[in-house]
Formats: C-alpha cells, sequence, structure tokens
C-alpha cells in the first residue's frame, strides 16, 4: 500500500480538473448574465422584464457554480494538495471568508427578488441586496485568484502576490466570463425581456469580453508547450470569434448569432482552462511534475463512478425532456 | 511534514471544525430527510385528496431549497476549507484514498440539485405521477450522497483491512458503515419530521387545525428515533474496543454527550409517537423551536462523539490526530523529530536554534492540533502550576495519562525541547518558584 500514490493516471486528474473547470466557468456565466439582466430591470422600466424566469436562472446558476465548483477543488486537491494547502494556509482566514462571501451573495440575490415582489417593481432594498450579491462574487473572485496565484509557487505558504498581479488575473477572467454570460443572455434573453430586444447589451458584451481574452492571450506568459500553445490559440479563436458574433449581433439576432456566441464561449472558457492548467504544470515544474507521482489505480472504483456518471447524464436529460415539455405546454 | 501550520488563534482548531461540521451536517441530513418526505408525502397527498397537505409540501420544499441548497452546499464545501487549513495530510489522504467515492458522490449532489429544482419550480406544471417521480430522484440522489459519505465518514474510526490492503472498498464498506448508515438515515428523517412542524407554523395560509393535520403526518418521520439505542449498541459493537470504553466513562465529557445525544433522541422518538400520531396533539412553534433546538444539541453532541471516540487518532490506528502516522512516530523515537526534511515559515533552521525554539515548533506540530497555547482547550493554563518534572514526566507518559492523547514523538533530547518550551509559557509567578527553573534557553 501506497498512501501517497495517485488513484489513477495523472493524464485524467489533469483532463477532469480542465474539463470541470470550464463547466464551472459556464455555470459563472449563467449567473453573470442573469444579475446583470437584474440589474437592467431594477434601473429601468420593471415592466419590461420578466422577472421570474431571471430570478430563477440567477438562483440556479448560483446553485451550479456552487455545484460545479466542487470538481474542480477536488481534482486540484488530489494533484496539487501541497501548493493548494500551502496556498491556503498561508491566507487563513481570508481564505476561509469565501463560505461567508457565498452565503450573502446567495441570500442576498434572494432577498433582492424578495424585494421586487414586495414592492412590486424596483427597490432601493432590491438594488442593495443585487450590488451585495455582485460585492461577494467579486471577494470570492478575489480571493480565488491570490490564492492561485499563490499556489504557484514551490513555496506558497511564504509567497507573496501583489494586488495587481490578482487585478491582471481577474481581467482575463472577466473577459471570458463576459463573453461566457452573453452567451447566455443570447440563448435565454428572449424569455428574459418581454419588450427591449436584450442581445444588444450581449453584443456588447461580447465584443468587449473578446477584445480583453484577446489582450489575455497576447500578452500571457502562459502559453508554453503544445498544450498551452493549443490553450493560446483556442482562446485568440474564441477571442475573434467572440468580436465578430458581437459586430453581427449589432445588426443581426438570428440563430448565427446564438451560434457563434455558444462557440465562442466554449473556445474561450476552454483556451483559458488549457492555458492555466499548462502554466501551472511550468510554474512549479522545477519542483513538482505530476506525471512522475506513483500510481495506484482504483480502476473498480472509478468504473463506479463513470457508471455513476452515465446514469446521472441519462436522469439529468430525462429532467431537462419534461422541463422543455412543460414549458411548451405553459406557452401553449 | 509537508505543510506549514495554520494557527486560528484562541478559538482553536477543534472549534472552527466543529462550528462548520455541526451546520453542515444538520442541513446535509435535514436535505435527505425532508427529500425522502416530501414525495412520501406529496403522494400520500394526491392518494387521499388532501389539498391542505399538498399545498403545504410546496412551501416545505421552498423552505428546502434555500436552506440546503446552498447553505448546506457551501458549508460542504466550508469542510473542505477548513479541514484543509488545520489537518492538511489528513485530507490529503482522505482524497487520495476516495477521491473516486467523492466524485460518485458529486454526481448524486448534482442529481439532488437539478432535480429538487424542477420538483420546486414546476409545482403546478407537471403531471402529478411525473411530479412525484421526481420527487423521488431527489429523494435517491440525496440519499445516495449520504451513503458515499458515510463510508468515508466511518473510515476514519474504522479503517478495517483497509490497514493491511489499502483497497478503496475495504476502507469505504468498514465495519461501522452499516450502523452508522442507519444511524444516520433515523437523524436525518427525524431532523424532516421536525422542520415540518417549523415550516407548518411560520405558515400564514393554515389555521390552527390544518397546522395540526399537517404536523401530525410529518411526525411519523420522528419516530425511528426510538430505534437509536440499539442501533448505538450496534454501531458500537463494531467499534475499536477503546472507542466504546471512552463513551462508557473513560472520558467524562464524551459518556455526557453521548448519554445526552441518546436520551434526546429516544425521549422524542417515543413523543412523536404517543403524543403526535396517537393523540394527534398540536405542537407550536415554541415547541417546535424547541425540540429542534434540542435536536440541533443533540447531533452536535453525537458528531462531537463520533469524532471524539477515535482519539487519538483521525484514521484509527493508522494516523494520530496530529497529523502524524504511527510509523512517523516510530521513526521519530529512533531518529529525532527533526530528521525528517519539514516545510516551516521563518527560515527555522533546527542545528542553529536554541532549545526553546526548537520545542516551539516541535509543540506547534505535536500539540497544536487540539491545543491553542491560550483560548480553548489551552495548554498555559493547564501547565502554569506545574514544575519541569512534571512537565517532562506528564509528556513522556502522555498516552498512558491519558488514552485519547496521541504519544510523544522523539528522542530524549526532542523531549527536553518541549519542556523547555512549555516551561517557558508558564507564568513569573511559577517559574520564579521552580528552582530547577526552565532549561537553559540553549542549543
Amino acid at each position: 500500500m501506497n498512501p501517497n500514490a495517485l488513484p489513477a493516471p495523472p493524464a485524467l486528474f489533469v483532463t477532469l480538473l480542465g474539463a470541470t473547470f470550464v463547466l464551472h466557468l459556464a455555470a459563472l456565466g449563467l449567473l453573470v448574465a442573469a444579475i446583470w439582466t437584474r440589474f437592467g430591470a431594477e434601473w429601468s422600466e420593471a415592466g419590461s422584464y420578466a422577472i421570474e424566469p431571471i430570478h430563477r436562472a440567477g438562483i440556479v446558476g448560483f446553485s451550479m457554480v456552487i455545484t460545479l465548483g466542487v470538481p474542480p477543488l477536488l481534482f486540484v486537491q488530489v494533484l496539487y494538495g501541497k501548493y493548494f494547502y500551502g496556498s491556503s494556509i498561508g491566507i487563513g482566514y481570508p481564505w476561509l471568508a469565501i463560505v461567508g462571501y457565498l452565503m450573502i451573495g446567495f441570500y442576498s440575490l434572494y432577498l433582492s427578488r424578495w424585494c421586487w415582489d414586495r414592492h412590486n417593481g424596483p427597490s432601493a432594498g432590491g438594488k442593495l441586496f443585487l450590488i451585495l450579491t455582485v460585492a461577494s462574487m467579486i471577494l470570492i473572485g478575489w480571493t480565488y485568484s491570490w490564492n492561485h496565484l499563490r499556489s504557484l509557487s514551490t513555496t506558497p505558504w511564504e509567497c507573496s502576490v501583489t494586488a495587481v498581479q490578482v487585478m491582471s488575473r481577474l481581467t482575463g477572467y472577466l473577459g471570458a466570463i463576459l463573453t461566457a454570460s452573453a452567451a447566455c443572455r443570447v440563448w435565454f434573453g428572449r424569455r428574459w425581456h418581454t419588450a427591449v430586444p436584450i442581445q444588444t447589451g450581449a453584443a456588447i458584451a461580447l465584443i468587449a469580453g473578446g477584445v480583453l481574452a484577446l489582450y489575455w492571450a497576447m500578452t500571457s506568459a502562459h502559453a508554453t508547450g503544445s498544450w498551452g500553445w493549443a490553450g493560446r490559440l483556442l482562446l485568440l479563436a474564441g477571442a475573434l470569434v467572440s468580436i465578430g458574433a458581437g459586430v453581427i449581433g449589432l445588426v443581426n439576432r438570428g440563430i448565427l448569432l446564438r451560434l457563434l456566441a455558444l462557440l465562442s464561449g466554449f473556445a474561450v472558457l476552454s483556451g483559458m482552462s488549457l492555458q492555466r492548467e499548462s502554466y501551472r504544470l511550468l510554474a512549479i515544474g522545477i519542483e513538482y511534475d505530476p506525471a512522475l507521482r506513483p500510481v495506484d489505480p482504483q480502476w473498480s472504483p472509478l468504473a463506479m463512478f463513470l457508471l455513476a456518471a452515465v446514469i446521472g447524464i441519462g436522469v439529468l436529460a430525462w429532467l431537462l425532456r419534461l422541463v422543455r415539455q412543460a414549458q411548451s405546454q405553459s406557452t401553449l | 511534514m509537508d505543510y506549514p501550520i495554520f494557527d486560528p488563534g484562541p478559538i482553536g482548531p477543534s472549534t472552527l471544525i466543529a462550528v462548520i461540521a455541526i451546520l453542515h451536517v444538520v442541513i446535509a441530513q435535514f436535505a435527505v430527510g425532508a427529500g425522502i418526505a416530501t414525495p412520501w408525502l406529496e403522494a400520500r397527498a394526491h392518494r387521499r385528496g388532501d389539498r391542505v397537505l399538498a399545498g403545504f409540501l410546496l412551501r416545505y420544499a421552498r423552505f428546502l431549497i434555500l436552506l440546503s441548497f446552498v447553505a448546506g452546499a457551501v458549508t460542504g464545501v466550508g469542510i473542505w476549507f477548513v479541514i484543509g487549513l488545520i489537518a492538511p495530510e489528513t485530507t490529503a489522504l482522505l482524497l487520495r484514498q476516495f477521491v473516486w467515492g467523492w466524485a460518485t458522490e458529486w454526481v448524486f449532489f448534482l442529481v439532488e440539485i437539478i432535480s429538487g429544482y424542477v420538483y420546486y419550480f414546476y409545482w403546478d406544471r407537471l403531471p402529478t405521477r411525473t411530479h412525484i417521480k421526481i420527487g423521488w430522484v431527489y429523494a435517491v440522489a440525496a440519499w445516495g450522497s449520504l451513503f458515499i459519505i458515510n463510508g468515508i465518514l466511518t473510515f476514519m474510526l474504522t479503517p478495517g483491512d483497509w490497514l493491511t490492503t489499502g483497497s478503496f472498498w475495504d476502507g469505504w464498506l468498514n465495519p461501522t458503515f452499516w450502523p452508522s448508515l442507519v444511524l444516520r438515515t433515523i437523524s436525518s428523517l427525524a431532523l424532516a419530521g421536525l422542520f415540518v412542524a417549523i415550516v407548518a407554523n411560520i405558515d400564514r395560509t393554515l389555521d390552527r387545525e390544518q397546522k395540526r393535520h399537517v404536523i401530525n403526518e410529518g411526525s411519523i418521520f420522528l419516530v425511528p428515533l426510538a430505534l437509536m439505542i440499539p442501533v448505538s449498541v450496534w454501531f458500537f459493537a463494531q467499534s475499536p474496543h477503546q472507542a466504546g470504553g471512552l463513551v462508557m466513562g473513560g472520558a467524562v465529557a464524551m459518556s455526557l454527550f453521548f448519554a445526552f445525544g441518546i436520551a434526546a433522541s429516544t425521549l422524542i422518538g417515543l413523543y412523536a409517537y404517543f403524543g403526535l400520531i396517537r393523540n394527534k396533539r398540536y405542537v407550536s412553534l415554541e415547541t417546535a423551536l424547541l425540540l429542534a433546538g434540542i435536536a440541533l444539541v443533540a447531533t452536535g453532541a453525537m458528531e462531537y462523539v463520533r469524532e471524539g471516540i477515535r482519539k487519538p487518532y483521525v484514521v484509527y490506528d493508522y494516523l494520530y490526530a496530529n497529523g502524524l502516522t504511527r510509523a512517523q512516530l516510530e521513526r521519530f523515537d529512533r531518529e529525532g523529530f527533526f530528521s525528517e526534511p519539514m516545510v516551516a515559515a521563518d527560515g527555522f533552521e533546527p542545528s542553529t536554534a536554541t532549545s526553546i525554539e526548537r520545542g516551539r515548533v516541535i509543540y506547534k506540530i505535536q500539540c497544536q492540533r487540539c491545543h491553542a497555547v491560550d483560548g480553548y482547550n489551552a495548554i498555559r493554563p493547564l501547565i502554569d502550576p506545574w514544575t519541569i518534572e512534571m512537565i517532562r514526566d506528564n509528556t513522556r507518559q502522555l498516552h498512558r495519562l491519558k488514552p485519547f492523547m496521541p504519544p510523544f514523538g522523539g528522542t530524549d533530547s526532542d523531549l527536553e525541547d518541549l519542556v523547555s518550551y512549555l516551561a517557558s509559557l508558564r507564568s513569573e509567578q511559577w517559574r520564579q518558584l521552580d528552582r530547577t527553573g526552565p532549561a537553559e534557553d540553549s542549543q
């Protein structure tokens, strides 16, 4: 028995870490899109917004951000435990504060809807709670990026990271999230807004997100090694498609915009995730290479997980079918 | 010793873990119990045409979502955050051994969340039978996540054959797996029943008679609590002998907590049967909150016992509560504490450090996990009136004097370093009385 051995080949964990991080960011895109639209509803005429589906997307989006944030957290600990824990311990209580920020963020979002119902439209309380949600999300992003940057050092417990470095990192994420949230707005916007076409805002966000992602791809030192280059190319392609989709979106709001927005969102998030993991391997590679870790595969537990995943996907597909049926019936 | 040490200050590491863990256990077990209770009650309401109960269940489902889908999930992640700071080597061991178990639990959790939202948001928009089916999907997923995590939690008390085979299945399906699963399922159902009484009482759409009807319907889930005594006997029959000894008088606090947990659970179960089901009594909001408060304290007490009976281990017979393995401590006895490279901030170098400085590092690694210097379970008031000889003898015989304490690991020289540091923590008054004084602050 070697309790330090990895229970599966490292490549599998690296892949799962990158893939689940993309899902986590995609859920964040949905949440940002819903909050952004809620802001619109609070600061403009109330009647043109369908508050129920926006609120529902926000609540479900927040839950999904948390739920889909669990697997990357799991796999990063398995692969890079020493660096992750070393960095977290170096930060200490501010790292734990994320638990509080998450609570404040979700319940503020819920209370903003409660204020809406109480006042039958926009209110000072609703605005305040929305601002609290956004503030808590910024604090979460800041703390996560702070921890992540520290964990890229071989001595994370004594590594110092400047605010400018964290800010720069967050700017890159902002580009990716803007693109993803614009894609969500393009896809769900028709349910959220009953009068003014919501796609104008989405088109501007696609351009802004694309520019930020382009800047990130051009200037960051993340692109090293074959995977790093693949990530950079994906990010560049995603950024260009995002800008293109945004320009098209200003004049054409058909299926082309929706497909391009989806494509750019996927490419930017995947490219960012690939670059993130390849840079991590580069940064701590002097001291630690997961590929050199002893492996003691647990094939039957892995099979259990895969079986559960297949059944789970089947159940989720069934649930989505029911939801679509219910929605089409209610539209009728 | 791959990780630096997190010092949580006077609050103490155990308190920090306990606060988040107890909160999470209560919310997560409520989510499991309510997951089973809701579709069961909905099917019953549907069969009987009970519109009062059916209407109540929608509001109960909203309460479930608001409480468990975020607070439950966040505190679950919060436990990872806390144990990652306080016990990184234990966390790393558990994650490496059970990563596929955790990944499977996450699939259950994802299905639980999504089916829960569909169940709530599409309450009146799906055929009743389909809606009840979705409720059961939620119930299976919620209980499935308990099924998985239960094996990982019980592994720490009874790792069983894992100690020799290192097999995932031997560790997960360990000797206390089944009794613990039954205990947690009973507890989950009871929390669901208690929260029916609370939500019914704050539901302004119900009159008193309707509230009583709903509470009586939900009280069926409290009855299994009456089985706590036999199931606990089963649990302890499967536990290590020393663990059973701790709750049977070996550690006073643990015995009291255990007795309270068992007595409170059994009495609530009996009250539910005789008071609520047979005599159809009404439970006011105050009484419901009182019962929930007792259940919360009982759950906390049982979690305290569960954590406590593992001592001096965190993974029985393998990893001590201070994060050091048995093999490590044996090596320290032979080769010295500082023979193993360690991660430590501030450039500590044992060969050039003073005895007190070395003792401080030994203290941080071997003692600080349970004892803050001041604050919770503090070391200073404990040793303040002791002479140096008393500190030395107690530290050397620690595991014999107090069976729930890990043994000291190190050579005589390491012991002297730790004694020097501990002696330096005493107040001036006691140090002056000690003629021999603390060990010289020299290398």
